[in-house]
């Protein structure tokens, strides 16, 4: 097996598809990098300070404001209720929910790519695990050797896995050397606050505690970990279902997108719950947002896309070791 | 070429990060399923420690903004309201740096100020300030407009004498916190003044600015800006769409009143 | 007598509706240059993918030396060498690195064996360049090559002349007859080439349209006419 495993190494590096990978999120680390310092230098100027509290409150006394006005909806007024919450939370406990530095910046931007972006550049390696070699003819010659299918399928759901493990290391790399580079790389210890748990459209503090930031970090990493697994090894079943690489990313690409439409939109549709897609916004329920649908819950999400990935992946091992290769 | 020795190291790595992104998960999910997490117990808060750290740099001019939507600036396409005009006026006319505190918030009658000007923060922020610029009333007389609707004057009565007392408890309460810093006080405008019957709306709206003005002088370092006559003649000129607020031109002589005033002083 | 190296046993394909392969049996022996002859879309590609377990069959049974292709994958395949179709490799990876790809899953490949297959098929130079700088021709050799690196007793070619020029059809067509005849290796090639057939196979079995029409031992059929009449004559009936 281990051998099996090398060679899925050996062809996912020659694909050179990592390295774009890594360009792609070095990028787009860069652009959000630049894009915050111009918030922050912006806020700076408007408000004449440095000092967070001062920060905090003006926006809370601007979110408020934002609530005034008729023409919002109920669920966005909700999360804005929920939000001014929070922060009255961490100006009543004097902590700043964004203690200047790299660290920060990670939490704050893996908070934001665990829906799309991180799913998005797992989906570029997972989507042509199967597919390239068919679409290649390389499928005959691998599958003609004295080794079970399964066996070969497994290689490639293991490949997979280290994948994903290397892309979310090299995101958390890249974050903290490139926002470093602006904002410092400071604020491990810096103490976060989670637990929040929003019910009812109310937020309830009962349950909160506080962990240091790279706690905080290891678990929101985990939980990205996990998502992009999920969505992994849904474009790995594309990938064993169809022949074209192209096809396959452009179907998980809809669900992808779906899903961050639908989460805005869905609050009256029960049911939707139960797609995949709506729960991978999973890092929300660290930061204490109002769900996408009322009762959604960690646990909850957690069982839905374990429960999705299993299926995508038993159904991957069913099809790959029956089908007839052309 | 991917060399055999680097395909190991790739796998040696990657499979050490998954064991790490899992302990990750699983910290979560005991943290947050297991709930193996000490809650949390709310922090007193150290006044003292607080105060400290909030100390604004010596050097600049702390400028805290009260009130409802005119300090808002409600009506001004730029954004700024007379606050930012203001702001920028300061800004321009000395090297002091000008840290601005905006706390207004739409639609704010003079009990909701009472309340929170009572919260912990905004005191703080009242302690820090060196300059204080206020709007309030217009909501506690105008109520959305249903005041001129249903026109009764025993009802303004009523409005006016609730709302003198809040504004006796907003003054003293900031004059509790900080004893130094001028209060600038706008009064009301007459945003009705082309409609008809403008001679009754105005004189409420005059004895209003009167009683406030009244109240103002029981404290020190109190200013009472008129804006009656800044509106009295153009009104049109310098009204928003919604014929109530001051549109961005409006805001700007409301700012420039303000600023002559502060040159003055300085 | 010797158990035959392949044995199809009224094989079957049908896909949908339609019969692609329609109960053919033939069984190959030991040392024996086999050819599957027929037109375009006679059948012979997939025949050769139900031998190599990538399809499996709608009825029947394959055998290769004597273990069943879909019961007992493992052993079935393990002495079996093949291209089918075309020599697609991985592009992206050197040819060298293909090699290593395929002798990791073969298990008993060693350094001097990865050697030698490449000397034979003369890539020494290339092979560490990538795939896709190789020419048609060189990618034949380099699909030889794996399909000769664990030194299997059954070697299957589909088309394997296809992108290659005279000198190298002639060059492939010794060393075939060469492992057949000196080392005891089966060869089972497909062609639609008459000429090619009659120069190279020991035996012959006609295919058109899914059906087995006639097999034949070459010197049985050059005895009475060339290969192209009786070919001519077998599918005009
Ligand atoms: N996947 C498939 N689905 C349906 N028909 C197929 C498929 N593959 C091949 N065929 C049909 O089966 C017949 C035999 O094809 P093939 O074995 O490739 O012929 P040959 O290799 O002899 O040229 C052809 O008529 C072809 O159209
Ligand atoms: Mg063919």
């Amino acid at each position: 097996m281990i051998n099996l495993v090398f060679n899925e190494i050996t062809k996912l590096l020659g694909k050179r598809r990592l390295l774009v990978v890594t360009l792609i999120m070095a990028m787009l680390m860069a652009v959000f990098t630049y894009a915050q310092a111009k918030e922050i230098e912006r806020t700076r100027e408007r408000l004449g300070t440095e000092d967070w509290r001062t920060t905090l409150q003006q926006q809370i006394i601007d979110t408020q404001n934002r609530l005034g006005s008729t023409r919002i909806s109920d669920e966005w007024r909700q999360t804005l209720q929920i939000r001014i919450a929070q922060q009255q939370y961490y100006l009543d406990n004097d902590i700043n929910p964004a203690e200047p530095g790299a660290p920060t910046f990670l939490r704050g931007f893996i908070e934001n790519s665990v829906q799309l972006l991180l799913p998005l550049m797992v989906m570029v390696i997972a989507a042509d695990l199967v597919s390239s070699e068919k679409s290649l003819g390389t499928i005959k010659l691998l599958l003609t050797r004295p080794v079970k299918r399964w066996r070969i399928l497994l290689s490639k759901y293991i490949t997979l896995i280290l994948a994903v493990s290397f892309i979310i290391f090299i995101f958390g790399l890249l974050g903290y050397l490139i926002s470093g580079l602006v904002f410092g790389y400071k604020g491990w210890m810096a103490p976060v606050i989670s637990g929040f748990v929003v019910q009812g459209g109310e937020l309830d503090t009962a349950s909160t505690f506080i962990i240091p930031q790279w706690q905080y970090l290891l678990m929101a990493f985990g939980l990205a970990w996990f998502v992009s697994i999920v969505v992994g090894t849904l474009s790995f079943l594309l990938s064993v279902l169809v022949r074209s690489t192209a096809a396959g990313m452009g179907i998980m690409l809809a669900a992808l997108i779906s899903g961050t439409i639908l989460s805005n939109m869905v609050s009256s549709w029960e049911a939707a719950k139960y797609l995949f897609m709506v729960n991978l916004n999973i890092t929300s329920y660290l930061t204490g947002q109002s769900p996408p649908i009322e009762g959604m819950t960690l646990g909850f999400s957690v069982t839905i896309l374990t429960i999705w990935a299993a299926v995508a992946l038993f159904l991957s091992f069913f099809v790959f070791t029956r089908q007839d290769v052309y | 070429m991917v060399k055999v020795r680097q395909v190991q190291a790739f796998a040696l790595f990657a499979a050490v990060l998954s064991i790490f992104w899992f302990i990750g998960l699983l910290l979560t999910m005991q943290g947050y399923i297991g709930s193996t997490m000490p809650v949390m117990t709310p922090i007193a808060i150290d006044e003292h420690s607080k105060e400290e750290k909030s100390a604004i740099q010596k050097d600049t001019l702390a400028v805290l903004a009260l009130g409802d939507s005119l300090t808002r600036g409600t009506g001004d396409s730029t954004g700024k309201g007379y606050v930012g005009h203001l702001i920028d006026d300061l800004r321009q006319g000395s090297d002091q740096n000008v840290s601005i505190h905006n706390l207004a918030i739409n639609g704010q009658r003079s009990d909701q100020l009472a309340q929170q000007i009572q919260q912990a923060d905004v005191q703080r922020t009242i302690q820090g300030a060196d300059l204080i610029v206020l709007t309030i009333g217009g909501n506690d007389l105008f109520r959305r407009g249903e005041t001129l609707l249903n026109f009764d004057m025993n009802a303004i009565d009523g409005y006016r004498e609730a709302y003198i007392q809040n504004l006796n408890f907003i003054l003293s309460e900031i004059r509790k916190h900080n004893n130094e810093a001028t209060i600038f006080y706008l009064g009301l405008y007459n945003p009705f003044i082309n409609l008809g019957d403008s001679e009754t709306t105005s004189k409420v709206i005059r004895e209003w600015n009167y009683e406030s003005a009244e109240a103002l002088a029981l404290y020190d370092h109190t200013v009472f800006v008129p804006t009656f006559d800044l509106f009295q003649l153009n009104v049109n000129q310098y009204l928003y769409s919604d014929q109530f607020h001051p549109n961005s031109e409006g805001y700007r002589i409301m700012a420039d009143r303000l600023t002559s005033l502060l040159t003055n002083a300085r | 007598m010797e158990r035959a190296t392949v044995q199809f046993d009224k094989v079957t394909k049908k896909i949908g509706k339609k019969t692609i392969i329609d109960e053919i049996s033939f069984s190959i022996a030991p040392g024996e240059v086999f050819g599957l002859l027929g037109p375009n879309g006679a059948g012979k590609t997939t025949a050769l993918r139900m031998l190599t377990g990538l399809m499996k069959p709608t009825k029947g049974d394959i055998r290769l030396c004597g273990y069943s292709i879909q019961k007992d994958f493992e052993k079935a395949i393990q002495h079996v060498g093949a291209i089918i179709e075309n020599p697609d490799l991985y592009s992206y990876l050197t040819g060298y690195q293909n090699l290593i790809h395929f002798a990791r899953m073969s298990g008993k490949v060693n350094k001097e064996r990865l050697t030698e297959i490449i000397a034979l098929v003369g890539l020494a130079e290339a092979i560490n360049d990538k795939v896709k700088t190789y020419s048609l021709g060189m990618r034949q050799r380099l699909g030889l090559a794996q399909a000769l690196l664990h030194s299997p007793s059954l070697v299957v070619l589909d088309e394997p002349t296809n992108g290659l020029d005279p000198a190298g059809i002639g060059e492939l067509r010794q060393y075939l007859k060469k492992i057949a005849h000196d080392e005891g290796v089966t060869v089972l090639v497909s062609s639609h080439l008459l000429s090619e057939m009659e120069l190279l196979c020991d035996g012959i079995a006609i295919i058109q349209k899914g059906k087995i029409l006639q097999i034949q031992k070459m010197q049985d059929i050059v005895k009475n006419s060339t290969l192209e009449e009786h070919f001519l004559e077998v599918t005009d009936r």
